[in-house]
């Protein structure tokens, strides 16, 4: 069974009397614990893209289904907010982390927000997944304190702490270097491995794509290359 | 919880800012405190040296007398030996009574004229009364004879001296004009502006003698244990007065003091513009701070609306932090208010240098005014001062919460 499957997705931006189209007519299907590159020149619409399967835009017509059964275009404001905090982890390009909490907090928030979980249980999912990206011993580190790749280690572990079945990820290394963008994407491979999170990430860099096991080329706004296995051809 | 330790937190990523906010926040409180005690300590020191030096706790007059005693007549007198009034004041809460007959005249110094009040008093009894045997500042008190007392700012403005002998020119009784030249023996230094500027005091049987008034008064007034005693005490009176027919009628403190209690009421609406200022003055800090903070916040509230966050937790956020900015604001506020309100309570200010000059604008206060603690108001403003940062924060921060989580997140 598919994690997410798009039906001729579109997506109109209208600028004044003018309408741009993003997305035009893309159709996916995403299996559970697949490492997903969509990758395509800068407007090809990837963000857009990872957008609205992050739920955090909608789309103009077409349908998105989660499992299956949800039919996430119909959610309303509300009820995508309540999918996102239970179902969905984010990685951000510019970390994003708050400033005036310290790493642990930082990972924290994202499970503080749901419930059922205790003290004790959060303390112990926190420390863990710290302990996984390589943190341990910087917990209580404000983000002015850790190095550029530390704090996108932080959003990392921010998205995974929930354990979520899906992880979106936006050039999540396009502020880092070669050798923390490696340090990067070796950690997010970890995990899908480990915990079998399915993991898409947007990106122009051949570097990431080589981690890759599936690639989505898009082209404006349309899928153009859709390619799986363990070594796949890389475009640079 | 977790949010509202973020919220607070979000208070020292701009101190400065959060400082500016909150002190804005502070002077409003301050200058309400401040003024609101200006009031109170007017209100209270106008209100007793006006009965204590003027009105008396309660007057018995003629009805008619009342409606015109601004003007002072020589009619509807009362007997100054007078049955019933005597035996009223038997009453276990009157503490002293006295007659007094009151008069407009002009002193003269010999080169000028001016408008004065002359007042008819009991040499004896008065002094229970009204106490102005205390507030004598050269001289001695008034005593039977021809003899005069005045204040201190009149003797000023006549050039008069102890010793020196004053004309009053007056119409009698019939209209006639008549004179009196008194001696005077001693001058006046009371906290009441008018009585020391406008008050010329002889003893009640020259007065009777000159206006021809025979043994007859304008008014009794009465000393009673408490100010508050006169307004039930003025009723039971009256009641007797109607039961038996007569056209006396009591005016308790309050009657008697009506044109000051309106004076002072527009105080209230002085307090009511400053209300106003604080209201403008945090809203504006506020409503900046917090689109300030939106702003500048964008990506994160994008970050947050994407971990889940519906829009009123993020609403939540902000309005939290603008609590932490009242609640800063408000206490400092406070404290310096406290801080001011003490030092006008003790050291006081000086009324006519607040209005810039002699003038008093007939509150009947002569020298510093002394302010007068409120703890009810200290309490209002503090509430008043969070209140006003939550409100003035919601809708801003509707602004930011409300924003498309893309929109947000990509700064578009």
């Amino acid at each position: 069974m598919s994690l997410l499957k798009l039906k001729n997705v579109e997506k109109v931006y209208h600028q004044g009397k003018i309408d741009v189209p993003a997305i035009r007519g893309i159709s996916l299907e995403i299996e559970k614990g697949e490492f997903t590159t969509i990758f395509g020149p800068s407007g090809s619409g990837k963000t857009t893209l990872l957008n609205i399967i992050g739920c955090l835009d909608k789309p103009t017509d077409g349908e998105i289904y989660y499992e299956a059964e949800k039919k996430l275009s119909t959610l309303t404001k509300n009820e995508l907010s309540d999918f996102r905090r239970y179902n969905l982890g984010f990685i951000f390009q510019g970390h994003n982390l708050i400033p005036v909490l310290t790493a642990f907090e930082n990972v924290e928030f994202a499970i503080r927000i749901i419930d059922g979980i205790s003290k004790k249980e959060r303390r112990e999912k926190v420390l863990d997944i710290l302990n996984s990206v390589g943190l341990e011993g910087l917990e209580d580190r404000r983000p002015n304190e850790l190095s550029g790749g530390q704090k996108q280690r932080v959003a990392i572990a921010r998205a995974l702490v929930k354990n979520p079945k899906l992880v979106l990820a936006d050039e999540p290394t396009a502020n880092l270097d070669s050798e923390n963008s490696q340090e990067i994407l070796n950690i997010m491979l970890k995990m899908n491995k480990k915990l079998g999170t399915t993991f898409i990430f947007s990106t122009h860099d051949p570097q990431v794509m080589e981690y890759a096991r599936r690639l989505i080329e898009i082209r404006d706004g349309k899928v153009t290359h859709d390619e799986q296995g363990e070594n796949l051809d890389v475009p640079h | 919880m977790f949010l509202t330790k973020l919220a607070l937190r979000n208070l020292t990523r701009h101190k400065k800012r959060t400082v500016i906010t909150s002190l804005v926040i502070s002077f409003g409180i301050f200058i309400f405190l401040v003024s609101d005690s200006l009031m109170v300590g007017l209100s209270d020191m106008s209100l007793d040296n006006n009965v204590d030096l003027q009105t008396a706790h309660l007057q018995i007059m003629e009805e008619e007398y009342w409606a015109n005693k601004d003007e002072m007549p020589l009619d509807n007198l009362l007997k100054e030996d007078n049955k019933i009034i005597k035996e009223i004041s038997n009453n276990p809460q009157v503490k002293a009574y006295t007659p007094r007959l009151y008069f407009t005249a002009t002193i003269n110094n010999g080169r000028e004229d001016y408008p004065v009040k002359v007042i008819g008093i009991n040499t004896k009894k008065d002094v229970e009364v009204i106490k102005l045997d205390g507030y004598i500042l050269e001289g001695e008190m008034l005593q039977e004879g021809k003899f005069a007392i005045i204040g201190k700012g009149l003797s000023e403005l006549m050039d008069f001296r102890v010793n020196d002998y004053i004309t009053l020119l007056f119409k009698t009784k019939e209209g006639t004009y008549n004179t009196i030249d008194a001696k005077l023996i001693g001058l006046l230094d009371t906290p009441h502006p008018n009585i020391n500027k406008q008050n010329v005091y002889i003893p009640l049987l020259l007065a009777q003698n000159s206006l021809n008034t025979g043994d007859k008064v304008s008014r009794f007034l009465f000393n009673l244990e408490t100010r508050e005693q006169s307004i039930q005490l003025a009723e039971q009176f009256n009641r007797r007065f109607s039961q038996d027919g007569m056209s006396l009628k009591a005016y308790n403190w309050e009657k008697l003091s009506y044109e000051m209690l309106a004076m002072l009421k527009q105080g209230n609406i002085e307090n009511l513009v400053m209300l106003f200022i604080i209201i403008i003055l945090a809203t504006a800090g506020v409503i900046n701070t917090v689109i300030l903070s939106a702003l500048e916040r964008l990506e994160e509230i994008g970050m947050m609306k994407a971990l889940g966050l519906r829009a009123y937790e993020i609403v939540y956020i902000f309005v939290i932090e603008a609590a932490g900015i009242g609640i800063i604001g408000s206490t400092i506020g406070v404290i310096l208010g406290g801080i001011g309100v003490y030092l006008l309570k003790e050291v006081g200010i000086s009324l006519s240098m607040m209005t810039g000059g002699e003038t008093t604008f007939g509150i009947p206060i002569a020298e510093n005014i002394y302010g007068g603690w409120n703890p009810e108001t200290f309490f209002f403003i503090f509430i008043f001062g969070i209140l006003v940062s939550v409100l003035a924060s919601i809708l801003p921060a509707r602004w930011g919460a409300k924003k498309d989580p893309v929109k947000a997140l990509y700064h578009k």
